[in-house]
């Protein structure tokens, strides 16, 4: 924390020198400027796109026409940064002196050919219409995991309300890399109840990559990644900001975020941002029952200060995650034969009352993040990017005492310390060539205690570094990108677990090769190929105890090799002006797929005999598709479909693989209610949405414990509207999900042998914007 | 050429490594206090003689997550013959051992223990709860152990304690969180 305060410091002091560097401008008359933003290769119109003007500090969002306008500007040399995810920035420079219309073509990173784009769970209906900025505030949920739920491909493994972990068709913890302001979250993802350290309040875009995106991200990318992109910083003077509620009825959850941002007079291109949140909730609900200490509570601040020109900026961000999170009391079981008659009871076999109180077991998680950003333009051939991130996890887990009446008592605590630094270099677009070389490093040090410790302590040295050029040619866009990692890990002994010092290496190659092809202006067609790898993490190699919420003795295998995939990815989108069809299918073949396998062996405990499960490496299968459309019925009613739909298989002997996502669909009819003609309520909408989940059948009874719970459909509506009252915005959301009180237990939720999932839950958002 | 506006990053980036290279990586990291069972003693005195006593352990040096198998000890029992029983736990993995029976006695509405025989020994010895809880349902620290008359025989003698969440859930026959299941080996002479 020390080295934190210090940097914040040095941040903070350096922050008020920057501005001064600033240019003055010449003010002169006022001067309109309208554009559009396209697609370089399909030509068709980009609506989201963000259009920012320099030195003015100006934003906009391009429409649903992918236009934009900034009308009354002083007229003078400006600077024009135009960005959207999926696509390469464009920055131009323009002397406006007169009225001008602009047309700006944005060139794909075709790469990440499987992009979903979310900047909420919604703007999957939203990809061909604009969205603000606030009305994604007005859809947010109590976690990243929720926010993300609903895209095709993605689901989340829950444990509770509070810990969701994004699955991207069907990997997830150490398969998926997740950036959080250009830096990869290291954090204690040893658990499938690790959740990601993330304020679901934090202003930022999310964008999922599907599939492995590993020579641009690294050995973890080998299943997606998940970039969490902070929105811009101001560049102008003023103040503003926004005051966020958000209350839940199933857990009589409240949380709130205030922001505040804000650039400083006479220093254009300065930028600074606070932002902190904090959530308090009680037990989880089921339709029947209460879930006994489901409550959590988390705290966060967040700051961010940066400074941009047209020559380069730089961008400093400081926050803090920090959370205690109960566990439901009746998923904690002493041995095999507590856990089958819980699993024969189905449901808790004490009547727990609500409250807010937090009691063992319990876990505290604090996450601590600085992050360092810059970017020049060097040689006049490019653009130079610089990361360095450092972060702090703490994890503690505490159990109740035999005293029921002495408070919970700690009996694990991990630390871990992340450096990282990543240096990547794109030359400018020349001939139709494009492209970026890169390099990145991380050291690592993990420090535990307590009886109960999962891993051992350990030092890890990871070095990458990778290219990747695309070539476009007509309707033609070519890819290709290689990377080599090496990865030493020193694995200092753990007596008490019997795992003796050593050392760990592992070192491999990542290639992909991808095609973008524009058939016509409706239909374009894109194929990926990737072979990609990770280390096994350090809980697959020395893991050494009894697991409580699944009674298994989890034993790791230190001789443990790297886990190898190959796959294929092929996408096709036709589009036109009310329908949006993409159809996606891939196959990846895995070679060493880590997977923890029963060995039929027991282990002898005070508790009884534990059955033995140890990480194995086998031959897997996985492959699946995904169908979404977006058809826009009438002006004012649109529809969205979703399927998605994975399996996975394992090779001699053949068997399926464990923990695959269900099928799923997703239906969703939005009705834009037309103007009411009273100016205090604008933009009313009306959301309605259908999620079917089938009965997972791809698993062997022996598998599992118990047999996969039955599909179950719930429904959820919204009712979203703006009102402006005081002279000001409210932008405000009533939403109920699990609108039928449907009772259902959910195949990736981690307490379905004991509890069902929860019910009918109201929540109501309230923002307010404020300043200029 | 770098542009200038790199130079604040570079130095603030030297600013951080320099304060932040503190990370630890002691390789005997500090322990958290932790209640583990590692001894359970069961000791049974002929309740004619006084003097007559079988006793059978089961030790586990380092707890269940431990590298280390857990010892486990047998008994053996005249045929005919009634014992009384006594249960003793023990968590000697701190510094200074803990009497988990005497927790166990103060939290007695938590807590129950169940005997049973198995193997062919079954059906040959019957274990009667001599306490109480303050609601007066049976613990379990102290029993009368029956053997009835027969040939030379061997089994187990299964231990379970069942530790409830709410005293509630404590019925006589109910049983709980497991914190004890252990079988021990017992021959009948």
């Amino acid at each position: 924390m020390r080295s934190l305060a210090i940097a914040v410091l040095a941040f903070l002091s350096i922050s008020g020198i920057l501005p001064s560097i600033g240019h003055a401008l010449e003010l002169r008359a006022p001067v309109t400027l309208r554009g559009r933003v396209l697609d370089s290769v399909s030509k068709e119109t980009l609506p989201g796109a963000s259009v920012v003007l320099e030195p003015s500090g100006f934003g906009r969002r391009t429409r649903s026409n992918g236009e934009f306008e900034f009308v009354n500007v002083e007229s003078g040399r400006y600077a024009v940064h135009v960005r959207l995810i999926g696509y390469f920035e464009k920055h131009l420079e323009l002397d406006l002196t007169a009225n001008t219309e602009l047309t700006i073509l944005l060139v794909p990173e075709p790469l990440h050919g499987s992009d979903v784009i979310v900047t909420s769970k919604d703007e999957r209906l939203h990809r061909e219409t604009y969205m603000s900025e606030e009305e994604l505030e007005a859809v947010r949920g109590q976690t990243l995991g929720e926010t993300l739920e609903h895209i095709p491909g993605v689901t989340t493994l829950q444990t509770g309300a509070s810990i969701s972990k994004p699955v991207i068709r069907g990997l997830h913890s150490q398969r998926v890399t997740i950036l959080n302001a250009g830096v990869a979250q290291e954090g204690q993802q040893w658990g499938a109840e690790h959740a990601p350290e993330v304020d679901p309040f934090a202003p930022t875009v999310i964008e999922v990559l599907k599939g492995a995106s590993s020579v641009e991200f690294g050995a973890g990318a080998i299943g997606g990644v998940i970039r969490l992109v902070p929105r811009e910083l101001p560049t102008s003077a003023g103040i503003r900001g926004s005051l966020t509620l958000n209350a839940f009825s199933n857990n009589r959850q409240g949380a709130g975020s205030l922001l505040i941002e804000g650039g400083l007079r006479g220093a254009p291109g300065f930028g600074w941002r606070v932002q902190g949140s904090g959530r308090i909730a009680g037990d989880s609900r089921t339709p029947d029952y209460v879930l006994g200490n489901t409550a959590f509570k988390e705290d966060n601040l967040a700051v961010s200060s940066g400074y941009s020109i047209e020559a380069g900026g730089v961008e400093l961000h400081a926050s803090r995650f920090s959370s205690t999170i109960g566990i439901f009391s009746g998923s904690h079981v002493g041995n095999k034969e507590d856990l089958e008659r819980a699993i024969e009871r189905g449901q808790p076999a004490v009547s727990y009352n609500f409250d807010y109180s937090i009691e063992g077991p319990y876990q505290t998680v604090t996450h601590d993040l600085l992050s360092l950003g810059a970017h020049t333009r060097v040689f006049d051939a490019g653009r130079l990017e610089l990361h360095y991130g450092l972060q702090q996890n703490d994890r503690s887990e505490f159990e109740k005492q035999r005293d029921p009446t002495k408070p919970a008592r700690e009996t694990m605590n991990l630390k871990l310390l992340t450096h990282s630094l990543d240096l990547k270099f794109s030359h400018d677009p020349a001939d139709g060539w494009y492209g970026s070389v890169g390099v990145n490093g991380i050291r690592q040090g993990n420090t535990g205690s307590g009886f109960d410790v999962l891993i051992p302590n350990y030092r890890l040295h990871q070095a990458g570094v990778y290219a990747l050029e695309n070539y476009l040619v007509g309707n033609l866009t070519l890819t290709a990108g290689a990377r080599f990692d090496l990865n030493a890990t020193t694995v200092y002994p753990l007596v008490r677990k019997g795992i003796e010092g050593q050392e760990h290496r592992f070192s491999s190659l990542s290639g992909a090769v991808g095609a973008s092809y524009q058939l016509s202006s409706e239909l374009n067609v894109r194929l990926n190929a990737a072979s990609a790898w990770r280390p096994p993490s350090i809980n697959e190699l020395h893991a050494y105890g009894v697991h409580h919420g699944t009674a298994q003795f989890e034993v790791g295998d230190s001789s443990l090799r790297e886990e190898r995939s190959v796959g294929m990815d092929l996408t096709a989108r036709y589009q036109t002006a009310s329908l949006a069809v993409e159809v996606s299918t891939y196959l990846t073949t895995f070679d060493g797929f880590i997977t923890l396998s029963p060995t039929r062996r027991s282990v002898l405990t005070v508790n009884g005999a534990f059955p033995e499960f140890k990480y194995e490496q086998r031959r897997a299968l996985l492959r699946g598709a995904e169908l979404s459309i977006n058809y826009q019925i009438l002006e004012e009613l649109s529809a969205h479909v979703a399927i998605a739909s994975v399996r996975g298989d394992h090779y001699d002997p053949d068997q399926p693989v464990y923990g695959m996502p269900p099928d799923r669909l997703q239906v969703d009819l939005r009705y834009l209610v037309p103007d009411l003609r009273i100016k205090a309520i604008q933009h009313t909408e009306l959301h309605l949405g259908l999620q079917a989940v089938s009965e997972h059948d791809n698993l062997l009874p022996e598998q599992d414990l118990t047999p996969p719970p039955p599909g179950y459909v719930l429904v959820d509506a919204r009712l979203s509207t703006e009102l402006h009252v005081f002279g000001g915005r409210i932008l405000t959301s009533l939403e109920v999900q699990n609108l039928l009180n449907t009772t259902y237990k959910d195949y990736l939720s981690r307490y379905r042998y004991f509890a069902h999932d929860p019910g009918r839950n109201f929540v109501a958002r309230l923002s307010i914007p404020f300043g200029s | 050429m770098i542009h200038h506006t790199l130079r604040w990053p570079v130095a603030l980036l030297l600013i951080a490594l320099i304060a932040s290279c503190d990370d630890p990586q002691s390789p005997n990291p500090p322990e958290l206090e932790q209640e583990l069972i590692t001894h359970v003693t069961l000791r049974l005195i002929d309740s004619a003689t006084m003097i007559d006593t079988a006793v059978a352990t089961f030790i586990d040096e380092d707890g269940a997550n431990g590298p280390k198998s857990p010892m486990i000890s047998g008994m053996t029992l005249a045929s005919g013959r009634t014992y009384l029983g006594s249960i003793h736990i023990e968590d000697r993995s701190n510094t200074s051992a803990e009497d988990i029976s005497e927790e166990i006695r103060e939290l007695a509405t938590q807590h129950q223990f169940f005997y049973s025989i198995t193997g062919e020994a079954e059906g040959r010895v019957t274990t009667e709860i001599l306490d109480t809880d303050t609601n007066g349902l049976p613990l379990g620290l102290s029993t009368r152990v029956r053997v009835t008359p027969g040939s030379s025989t061997q089994g187990g003698y299964r231990v379970i304690l069942s530790h409830y969440e709410k005293p509630e859930l404590k019925t006589g026959t109910s049983q709980g969180e497991s914190d004890i299941d252990i079988t021990f080996p017992i021959t009948i002479r």
